[in-house]
């Protein structure tokens, strides 16, 4: 028993950044702006809570620096791809590229050590994660409720699926996807958050370890929709727990490599995604990655 | 349009390169500096120009990886992997088949990278035409496995138990292709050419007006086109990405066959992601992928020394001037407008 609500426990821990990854990306998406900057936004804000956390010794300050800086890397990628009407995925890649190497480069003139911040007391860290589990379900719960009956989720969904329609009635679809961009920055930021001030003592280097990937990967095996994406990311949780669990285990004898313990979680999500059913148009975005000019 | 070729990555390096040293800047270290520490590493010496050249090598394939999939309209960003997958079969067959004779030996040893990472590439092909699963995705997933699976191999199976760190036996003497030597800083120039001139050739080749380049362009470029010409698209987009995986998969070859003779974990060093870049900077022509592979292995040369020779900067660096040129690169359709308003 005491097993089972171990497991449980981790399989929920493990989700928090999943869920508010996968939430950014579902904002951002069915606005029609692809973003597979997911992982940069989760690697910026943890970060950046982790140095502010470091140098004030005050996680609150940390956790506001962090869904700032989030905010902020996702007007600096919306502004990018959309503007400048270049494919979303380049400057998406580039976005990973760019924070993979200015956090070495930050910490290094900072702190004097290359990719980490310094390790924080438990008075410098958020007191525990099940605030944040909560936070990623309300989240949640707010999508599924604003894009039915909100005018805000139905520009979101026009400008994603019909961006065109929302130019008949006034509305700037760039404008749209752009301060999507920014929400979703900041909604990503408490996932990153909750790795360098909550599961973590401060950030270290390449921390997300590609869960803004696997996030991405719940939000398409969830067709673009919240409950089916929190439920994908629940899935994708429970695999990367049993990976935890298995580590160091033997089956008759045979010590498993750890490498391939490590490797269950993408296996896993690889053949989720062989699992769905061909037909990626009958739930992406129909506008996603499309160039706007107005 | 076509005076543009050369003017717009130039200017994208110089954006990337005046917006990193505005960093540097910021950072409280002098640009001057860090420009000439950058410029000693890269071409200071025959020496270090010559290991310029050794880190330009893997850049040359991968990011060759990279323009070919994107010539049909793909992205592979799964070079890293392909490149590990490709790596550790060149390993093991130059472990494993000790009694052949050399001219038979490393070209198998190829053949299994080029294999290896052409298997890589098929996954990521199949997921895109049977599930419409975006190549990104999968090819950043299979990134994580190859890790697992060179793990595996450079750690438990084919182990060299008599040292510490995580790599593997040395491959045998006959599977080597750079045995000279002569002055040894020829050696990694030595391996740039004999690897990379056949198959860049050939990569121009098939960009040209040959039917299965010009193809794959199609497939690109007019993908509807293409479909009512007759061209079968799902399968150039297989045999794309096929191509691209493998074209990735020899780009472990001047590391493991040429120079350390060995593979341990984490050879790639992130050579896979700098293709994309390599790529994007590189545009149409495969010679321009060659001459960005030789600049942004010069930038990671140098960068090397930064981390010495600064107080403040680390070879991080370099990263950060790839991907600020990839910004300006990809923002440059926006320049492209204004010179042809104006």
């Amino acid at each position: 028993m005491e097993f089972v609500t171990a497991f449980i426990e981790s399989i929920l821990r493990l989700s928090i950044p999943l869920l508010f990854a996968a939430y950014g990306g579902l904002i951002s998406e069915r606005s029609g702006l692809a973003n597979v900057a997911l992982e940069g936004k989760l690697l910026i804000s943890a970060f950046a809570g982790a140095a502010v956390a470091a140098a004030t010794q005050n996680p609150w300050l940390g956790l506001a620096a962090g869904v700032g800086a989030g905010a902020a890397g996702g007007w600096l990628f919306g502004a990018l791809a959309l503007y400048s009407r270049a494919d979303h995925i380049v400057i998406g890649t580039a976005f990973n590229m760019l924070v993979a190497g200015l956090i070495p480069t930050v910490t290094r003139s900072w702190f004097g050590v290359t990719g980490s911040t310094p390790q924080l007391e438990r008075s410098a860290r958020l007191p525990s994660d099940i605030g944040f589990f909560v936070l990623a379900i309300v989240i949640g719960g707010l999508l599924y409720w604003a894009l039915r009956e909100t005018r805000w989720g139905l520009r979101l969904k026009a400008a994603g699926d019909e961006p065109e329609a929302l130019r008949v009635q006034g509305v700037s679809a760039r404008g749209v996807r752009l301060w999507a961009s920014v929400l979703a920055g900041a909604v990503v930021a408490f996932g990153g958050i909750d790795l360098s001030l909550c599961q973590g003592s401060g950030y270290i280097r390449d921390m997300a370890g590609g869960r803004g990937f696997i996030a991405l990967a719940a939000l398409i095996f969830g067709g673009w929709r919240p409950v089916q994406t929190g439920l994908a990311c629940l899935l994708f949780a429970a695999a990367d727990a049993a990976q935890m669990l298995l580590q160091g285990k033997s089956v008759f004898d045979w010590v498993i490599p750890n490498s391939i313990v490590q490797i269950v979680p993408y296996i896993a999500t690889l053949m989720v995604l062989a699992l769905r059913r061909a037909g990626p148009a009958a739930s992406a975005p129909r506008a996603i990655n499309r160039p706007l000019y107005k | 349009m076509k005076r543009l070729s050369l003017f717009a990555p130039l200017i994208s390096v110089f954006i990337g390169l005046a917006l990193s040293l505005l960093l540097v800047v910021a950072l409280g270290e002098s640009p001057i500096l860090v420009m000439k520490v950058l410029a000693n590493g890269a071409v200071g010496s025959a020496t270090s120009f010559g290991y310029s050249l050794f880190y330009a090598t893997p850049l040359i394939f991968t990011g060759l990886s990279v323009w070919w999939s994107l010539r049909a309209g793909l992205f592979n960003i799964g070079a890293e992997g392909q490149m590990t997958v490709g790596g550790a079969a060149m390993a093991v067959v130059g472990i494993v088949l000790s009694s052949l004779p050399s001219w038979l030996a490393w070209p198998l040893a190829l053949l299994a990278g080029f294999g290896a990472g052409a298997v890589w590439g098929y996954i990521v092909a199949w997921f895109k035409i049977r599930r419409g699963t975006h190549e990104l995705l999968t090819s950043i997933l299979l990134n994580f496995v190859s890790y697992g699976v060179a793990g595996v191999l450079f750690l438990h199976v084919f182990r060299n138990p008599s040292v510490q760190t995580p790599e593997t036996l040395e491959v045998r003497e006959r599977v080597l292709v750079a045995r000279d030597e002569r002055d040894w800083w020829l050696k990694p120039v030595e391996c740039v050419f004999r690897f990379c001139s056949a198959l860049r050739i050939r990569g121009r080749r098939g960009d040209a007006e040959i039917g299965f380049g010009l193809r794959t362009r199609w497939v690109g470029s007019a993908p509807e086109f293409a479909r009512r010409t007759g061209v079968a698209t799902s399968r150039q987009t297989m045999m794309a990405l096929v191509i691209s995986g493998g074209l990735a998969g020899l780009a472990g070859a001047s590391m493991i066959l040429g120079y350390a003779h060995k593979a341990r974990e984490g050879f790639s060093s992130g050579a896979g992601f700098v293709g994309i870049a390599v790529a994007l900077l590189g545009g149409r022509r495969a010679i321009g992928v060659l001459l960005a592979a030789l600049l942004f292995g010069a930038l990671q040369k140098g960068a090397l020394d930064l981390d010495l020779d600064t107080e403040k900067i680390s070879r991080d660096l370099a990263v950060v001037i790839q991907a600020l040129v990839v910004i300006a690169v990809a923002t440059k359709s926006w320049l492209e407008a204004k010179r042809w308003n104006s």
